[in-house]
Formats: C-alpha cells, sequence, structure tokens
C-alpha cells in the first residue's frame, strides 16, 4: 500500500459515493483528470468538453460536492483500522484493473500481497459432504503451492475454502458483500478474523454497508476478477455462483465446475456449465497457474497403503457406497469383536472415517 | 393425664415417629391441632367429629387440644386422622385399649368412617419396625405395601369400628386374603431387545454401558431406533437385590404414584421426562420438596431423549447428582435428601436437520458443531460412551437375524458386574468401573505397551482432551471384564476407542 495523503483520500472516496456515476464513468473521467482531486475542482465546462460525458452526469457531479460523507466513511475506516487501496495503487491486480467494471476503490482489513490473484472457489451454501471433500481437498493444495485462495465468505462451500486454506498456512481473500466491518453470514466470525489476521478481507463498499442482495453480483464479479482460474464446487439451477462462473467467462477466466450425480439438485448448475463447455474439474493439479512450482504435486500423491486381508474385504465392501458398521457384520459373517478390533484401528490409520455413523473409504487403491 | 399414641410423618423418603397426644380440658367446646401441621391436618377435625359421631360415639363438648410431637416440624398429610381418632376416644373413656405405645395408626378418616389408603406406608412401616413398634394398623387397601416389612404384625382395616373392636379384644382380626405371597417375582418386562434387528454394533456398546455403569449417548436420524433401544436398557441391567427393590419402592411411596395397591416394585425404574420438563420436576423440589425425575429413576435409567433440546440450565442441574449418586433439595420448609442413583441414557440428533451423514443432510460443519454445543461440556464429561444409531433399511428386515434376547445379554451384564463387585467391595462408593476414579485407574487398567502405543496413535489423530484418556481406560476395563479378562488387553482398548463417536468427528470439521 502507497502512503496517502488524507486529502486525497477524501476525493477518492467522495468519487466512488456520487450516486450515479459508476466505475466506467470515474475511470473515464480520471484518465483525463488524473486524480479525483481535479475532478472535483474541475469547472462544467471542462467536464462537459468530454468525449461520452453528458449534461446529466455533469450535473451530478456539480451538484454533489459536499465532502461530509467521504469525511465521516474515512473516519470510520481510520476508527475501526480499515484501510482503502485505490485504483492507482501497485497492489491493486492489474487483472483487475483491466477489467471495465472494477470498482476504483476497495476497502479492506488484513493484508494485500503481490501477486495476490489466485484461484476462485465458489459454490453452494448448502453443499454435500462430496462438495466438502472436494473443496477441502482443492484449498489444502492449493494452500500448499502457495496459490492464494479467493472466495466470498459466504456459509458452505466459501467457508470450507478459506477455512481449509488457513489451516494448511495458505493465503486467503475474501471478498464480501457488505462493509467490511460486518460480518455476514455471523457464525463466521472467527473465519473472518483468522483471514484477517493471514489474509485480507475486501469490499468495494464503505464501512457498515448491509449485506443486500443487489449487492452481490458486484461482489461476484470482483471474486471472479481476482483470479486466473475459478473452480465452481457445486451450483443449484439457480445459484449466485452461476453468475460468478459466467463473469469469469466475460472476463476470460478459466472455469472448472466439478462434476457430480446428473440426478443431484445441488449440481445441476456446475453439470450445466460442463455442458456449455467448462472444464471438467479432476484433480486439484489441474488449478496450478503456470508460474508455481510442479514439484509438490508430486509428493502429495504417492502415498500407498498396505492392507491386511480382513482390511482389504472391508475397504473393498465400503468402495462403492456408504454402509454402516451393522451392514458390515452381517455382511461379513465374521467375528464381532475382530471387525470391531479392526474398523478402530483402520479409523486410527486414516483408512477409513466414521461419518454419522457410516464409513467411509479414504484409501487410494 | 393426656392420651398418646403413635403415629408417623414422612421427612424425605424415611418417616418419622410422630407422638399423637390428646387432652381434654373444661372449657369453651373447640377442637385445636397444634404441631405445625399443614391444612390437610387441620381439617381434620371437622372428618373427626362427622366419623366419630357417625358410630354413635360421644364427641366430647370440652375443650380439646391435639398435639403432633415433635412440635418443631412441619407436618402433612391426611394420614393422622386414625391415630387422632383412637387417641380422642381413649381420652374421653369412651375405649379401652391396653398395650397402645406398641400400636401405630396410619390412615385418612372418611365422613362414614372409613379408612382410605395413604402414600409413604412402605417407610412407615419400616420406621415402625426401626422404633420397635410391633403392631401397625393401616388401611386395608395399604396392607400389602406395609407388609413388604417383615418383623412386624400388620392389621389392616375398612373401618373405624373394625379398629375400635378389635383394639378392645371384642373380635380378633381375621386376615381376609392372602397377602403375604412371595413378594420377589421377577417380573418379565414388556420390551426384549429381540425385538431390535440389525443393530448388532450399537447394542455391543449399550451392553458394555450397562455392565460397567457408563453413561450413554445415542445420536441418529430421527427413526433410526434411539428410543427402541433406550426403553430396553433396563431389561439387561442385573436384577435389583431387595434392599434396592425397597429403596424404589419407598421413592414411589414417598411421591405417591405407587400402583398395583402397593407392591414391591421389582422392576428397575425407567423414566423419560419431555425435553421441556422444568428443573424442579427433573431434580426435585416444588411445594413439598417431592422427588424429581432423577430420584423416580434410581436405580434404574433416566432417558432424555432429545437432550439438545432441554433447557441448559435444566440439563446443568444434573452435573451434582450424577457425581454423588443423591440430591438435596432445599426449601423454606423442607430440606430432604432423595437418592439418585441412575444410568443416564441420552439421545439426540447429530445435526440440527437430523440427517448428518447422509445426502439429504446440508447443514454446514458450523451448525452442526454449534447445534452439540447445546450439552454443556460439565455434562457431556459425565457420558461415557457416545455412539451413532443408524436406521435400519425396512425392507431388509427380514434378512436380520433375530437380535439377542435380553436375558441372554443380561447374563453378560451380570457376569462382568460380579468381576466389579469382587474388585471394588473393599471400596466405598464405588461398585462399578464408570465410578471408578483416577487413582483407581492407575490401580486397575495397566496397559501393555502395544495398547499404549494404539492409544498414543488416537490422541494424535483425533485429538482427544485429557480427560478423554481415562474414559478410555475405564472403558477398556470394562470390555476386558466383558471377556473375563484380568489384563486389559489391545482389542479392548481398540473397542473402547470405538466409544467416542462425536468425539472423532470433531477432527474432521472443517472450521476455524
Amino acid at each position: 500500500m502507497e502512503i496517502y495523503d488524507k486529502e486525497d483520500l477524501i476525493y477518492w472516496i467522495w468519487l466512488s459515493e456520487i450516486r450515479g456515476i459508476g466505475s466506467v464513468t470515474s475511470k473515464a473521467l480520471l484518465n483525463v483528470f488524473k486524480t479525483p482531486q481535479n475532478i472535483y475542482k474541475a469547472s462544467k465546462e471542462e467536464i462537459m468538453n468530454l468525449h461520452g460525458i453528458g449534461n446529466a452526469t455533469t450535473e451530478l457531479i456539480l451538484n454533489s460536492k459536499s465532502l461530509q460523507k467521504a469525511e465521516d466513511i474515512l473516519n470510520k475506516c481510520e476508527k475501526l483500522n480499515i484501510k482503502i487501496l485505490t485504483y492507482e495503487d501497485s497492489l491493486y491486480p492489474h487483472e483487475v484493473k483491466t477489467i471495465k467494471k472494477s470498482p476504483i476503490i476497495l476497502y479492506y482489513r488484513g493484508k494485500i500481497i503481490e501477486n495476490s490473484l489466485g484461484v476462485s472457489i465458489v459454490g453452494a451454501r448448502r453443499c454435500t459432504e462430496y462438495g466438502k471433500r472436494v473443496t477441502v481437498e482443492a484449498a489444502e493444495f492449493l494452500a500448499k503451492c502457495n496459490i492464494p485462495v479467493i472466495s466470498g465468505m459466504a456459509k458452505g462451500i466459501d467457508g470450507y475454502a478459506h477455512t481449509a486454506c488457513l489451516k494448511n498456512n495458505g493465503y486467503t481473500i475474501a471478498i464480501l458483500g457488505c462493509g467490511v466491518d460486518i460480518c455476514y453470514p455471523k457464525e463466521h466470525k472467527e473465519l473472518m478474523e483468522k483471514i484477517i489476521e493471514n489474509g485480507a478481507v475486501i469490499s468495494q463498499y464503505p464501512p457498515g454497508t448491509k449485506p443486500e442482495s443487489k449487492h452481490f453480483p458486484d461482489r461476484n464479479r470482483l471474486i471472479s476478477a481476482w483470479c486466473k482460474k475459478l473452480l465452481l464446487v457445486e451450483a443449484g439451477e439457480k445459484s449466485g455462483s452461476l453468475i460468478t462462473a459466467k463473469f469469469a467467462k466475460e472476463q476470460n477466466r478459466q472455469v472448472f465446475a466439478v462434476p457430480n450425480c446428473i440426478y443431484s439438485s445441488e449440481s445441476v448448475g456446475t453439470n450445466k456449465l460442463i455442458e456449455e463447455g467448462s472444464q471438467i474439474y479432476l484433480k486439484p493439479s489441474q488449478l496450478l497457474l503456470e508460474d508455481y512450482d510442479k514439484q509438490i504435486i508430486n509428493k502429495s500423491h504417492s502415498k500407498k497403503t498396505n492392507l491386511t486381508s480382513l482390511e482389504k474385504t472391508i475397504i473393498d465392501n465400503i468402495k462403492d457406497k456408504d454402509i454402516t458398521l451393522d451392514e458390515l457384520i452381517i455382511k461379513l459373517q465374521q467375528d464381532k469383536s475382530q471387525i470391531f478390533q479392526t474398523i478402530s484401528i483402520m479409523e486410527l490409520e486414516g483408512k477409513v472415517i466414521n461419518v454419522g455413523g457410516v464409513l467411509k473409504n479414504l484409501c487410494l487403491n | 393425664m393426656a392420651s398418646v399414641v403413635n403415629s408417623f410423618a414422612i421427612s424425605g423418603i424415611d418417616a418419622y415417629v410422630v407422638k399423637i397426644e390428646t387432652d381434654t380440658i373444661y372449657g369453651q367446646p373447640s377442637v385445636s391441632i397444634v404441631g405445625l401441621g399443614d391444612a390437610a391436618v387441620k381439617e381434620a377435625k371437622e372428618r373427626l367429629e362427622a366419623s366419630i359421631i357417625h358410630f354413635k360415639y360421644e364427641f366430647p363438648k370440652m375443650k380439646i387440644v391435639i398435639n403432633l410431637a415433635p412440635g418443631d416440624i412441619k407436618k402433612s398429610g391426611s394420614h393422622f386422622d386414625l391415630a387422632m381418632a383412637i387417641g380422642l376416644l381413649i381420652q374421653s373413656n369412651q375405649i379401652k385399649a391396653e398395650d397402645i405405645q406398641n400400636f401405630g395408626f396410619i390412615g385418612e378418616l372418611s365422613l362414614n368412617a372409613e379408612l382410605r389408603a395413604c402414600t409413604g406406608i412402605l417407610p412407615m412401616a419400616m420406621e415402625a419396625k426401626n422404633k420397635g413398634i410391633s403392631n401397625l394398623i393401616v388401611p386395608r387397601d395399604n396392607m400389602q405395601e406395609a407388609s413388604l416389612v417383615k418383623g412386624i404384625n400388620i392389621f389392616g382395616f375398612e373401618k373405624l369400628t373394625d379398629v375400635i373392636s378389635f383394639l378392645e379384644g371384642v373380635s380378633p382380626y381375621s386376615s381376609l386374603d392372602n397377602l403375604k405371597v412371595d413378594h420377589i417375582i421377577q417380573k418379565s418386562y414388556l420390551h426384549d431387545f429381540e425385538d431390535v434387528q440389525g443393530q448388532d454394533a450399537v447394542i455391543e456398546f449399550i451392553v458394555a454401558a450397562a455392565a460397567g455403569g457408563h453413561n450413554l449417548i445415542m445420536s441418529g436420524a430421527p427413526g433410526c431406533g434411539k428410543s427402541m433401544i433406550a426403553k430396553r436398557i433396563p431389561t439387561i441391567l442385573p436384577s435389583m437385590t431387595e434392599e434396592e427393590a425397597l429403596d424404589v419402592t419407598k421413592i414411589y411411596s414417598v411421591a405417591g404414584i405407587l400402583k398395583n395397591r402397593g407392591s414391591l416394585i421389582t422392576e428397575r425404574p425407567f423414566r423419560a421426562p419431555h425435553h421441556n420438563a422444568s428443573t424442579n420436576s427433573l431434580v426435585g423440589g416444588g411445594n413439598n420438596a417431592m422427588p424429581g425425575e432423577i430420584s423416580l429413576a434410581h436405580n434404574g435409567v433416566l432417558f432424555l431423549d432429545e437432550i439438545a433440546e432441554f433447557n441448559k440450565k435444566t440439563l446443568d442441574a444434573l452435573r451434582q447428582p450424577l457425581e454423588d449418586n443423591k440430591v438435596t433439595i432445599s426449601r423454606v420448609k423442607y430440606t430432604h435428601v432423595y437418592p439418585s442413583n441412575f444410568m443416564l441414557i441420552a439421545a439426540m440428533n447429530p445435526c440440527p436437520c437430523g440427517y448428518y451423514g447422509q445426502q439429504r443432510c446440508h447443514c454446514t460443519d458450523y451448525e452442526v458443531l454449534k447445534y452439540r454445543q447445546r450439552l454443556s461440556g460439565p455434562i457431556l464429561d459425565r457420558i461415557d460412551i457416545q455412539k451413532y444409531v443408524q436406521p435400519v433399511e425396512f425392507m431388509k428386515l427380514s434378512d436380520y437375524s433375530k437380535g439377542t434376547s435380553s436375558s441372554e445379554l443380561r447374563e453378560k451384564v451380570e457376569y462382568a458386574r460380579n468381576i466389579q463387585r469382587e474388585r471394588y467391595k473393599n471400596i466405598e462408593k464405588v461398585n462399578s468401573n464408570g465410578e471408578m476414579t483416577p487413582a483407581l485407574i492407575k490401580e486397575f487398567c495397566l496397559l501393555e505397551e502395544e495398547s499404549t502405543k494404539l492409544l498414543q496413535m488416537a490422541f494424535d489423530r483425533f485429538k482427544y482432551s485429557a480427560r478423554t484418556f481415562h474414559k478410555f481406560l475405564k472403558l477398556s476395563r470394562t470390555f476386558a471384564d466383558m471377556d473375563g479378562s484380568e489384563k486389559v488387553r489391545k482389542q479392548d482398548i481398540a473397542k473402547a476407542l470405538m466409544c467416542r463417536d462425536l468425539d472423532k468427528e470433531r477432527v474432521n470439521m472443517v472450521v476455524v
């Protein structure tokens, strides 16, 4: 972050807060006047003379010369330790700047690193165990490869992506549809604190902005802009994640969709994306960005497990479908004690996992 | 000189002797009953007058004073009626009775001078025996309950006149029905574990819970059979000793909910209060500091279905009784100590929607944890076994072999309990593995090197808390006892490690 003049920032905020002046117009104005302060001071004629700027827009600018609101926002930011990233800042990723509608000013908490562009993972709030597993695997992998994980801090997939990344000491950015001083959903209070500690929470809305549905499409655009690749894990038919995917395509980002059962209502959206030509996501290494080291991949996937004969029978039985311990006992027709003991040890060794009483296979072979 | 007749009052679940002193003094005709009686005691004078006049005896037209001694303890109930009537008739020289101090009287009078049944007969009869009162006169309906106490003469009557003519020696006592049949009949329970099919794995751990006196929580989707299993747990507990049965009957007698004309309760109690139960209804209390559900479940099973829906404060009130096996209820008027040595069986859904682990569950990990945190740590800490129960596929039921019968399972439980009884016979307040103190765990749960390694692995993998360590040792001791093994073997530890289904999941939860 560059050191800003406070005076300067006020004009930036002022410009971003004029109703009716979007980021496209602002950028056009900045192109000519260079700084927001010059826009503030510009005369009617100077603005009117510009190509593409009409009477109405000029009126809007000239009629909102009050800096009170901007000052209030800035004071609030200082009080809450919220930092501001302007369009001119070098930490503002170049790839995001080139997006037509990218905001001219961003509020954030935490730390934005250089090369913060990474892989976005988005998906359903109400996800399944399958979606969770895919998300966690991908986010862990990205964290180990030092690739930033970008998401929206919503319930479900978003939350899992951030959490899994943080647990593996990765860098993660959450882009919000409300002010960065508000935690939405509330259950992610601790998660938000951790993200601020080890990454950044970004929003284009000034502090105090409530999470409203109209804010979310813009947030989604920013999520897709802030990545090189987008991974869509689970999305229903009308999921907001599909909007993110749409933006990503417009912005020439590579979109990966996780395939799933065609009858699963959670994955109608992702399966449709695949039909429309998105990449099919099959393994985390697909998410690697060219400039990252590829060595790490080989290490993590070469684990082989040795199984005893009973363990092998058990794995064979639970491989293809979920099965409860009782069903297994009936199926195997063996000494109960022996089975208990074996399963118990297999759980310890991480070969099987018991989720809600259902045994699931974790072996790779 | 005033006449003195014995009766009894209840404090907690025990009775004490009350001396009913009656005197008639010259003065304005009136009746005053002193000795801190409640409204039921004060109203006795109207019943007294009506029933005495009913049989053409004379109600003295003098100042009548009746004192219930000791006079500084509050007393309640209508069972003093009979003693008062006898006392008054003796005092006014209308009847002659010898050896009256060797008689105790319990019974409420009707206006027609009939004797009505009362509550708390069993503890009163026991107190009579303790105090050397060898004859007890009770209402006929309470006869059976009173005769649970051996070694004293119990006389049951229907009418006041019968009592009087018996006391005067006019007509000898004739026992109408043969009441003193053998009380200890092992009644067959209505339920049997035989009916539970396809849940063999869970039942294995239920048996362990019963065998070692471990508290248990079952988690599972709605309709998976948690309640069905819970209802059958009393059937595999060892049958009650006579002492235990008397304790239970006493509590029920005091609470006034003894059925079957007061026969001995031989089935272990099973109490399943609904989750909107108040703290007082659970631990005891109310105006008269009556026993609550935990005392009614004494020597049996307290089943808390949907334990996560209980009021948090109500649940936390169970902490002390779970630790001490008794509960002290203090009210302005009374302070009672009730026994509450029960086995806690709880059931809950694994997540807000109830279908955790299945395809249809969409709860986030945070929501799941939040839901489970409704159970406070101290309560969870007192529950050794956490087990998932899975629904059985209905269409496959015919494939499953019939479940093991309760009597078979009870044999296993009794086998393990006998070993424990022998082990803990010289140790006070410890009867089962579940009650072991850390010092005892150190003494009785020696681990082999291999077992220690296994435990180490489990702690590395699942990040258990330190206190869980003791639970594993206690449980492995129980599994060893069930096999009759003196040592705790590796397989016992392996089985014990399967008892913490909910804890285990903590490590797979993706939350900060």
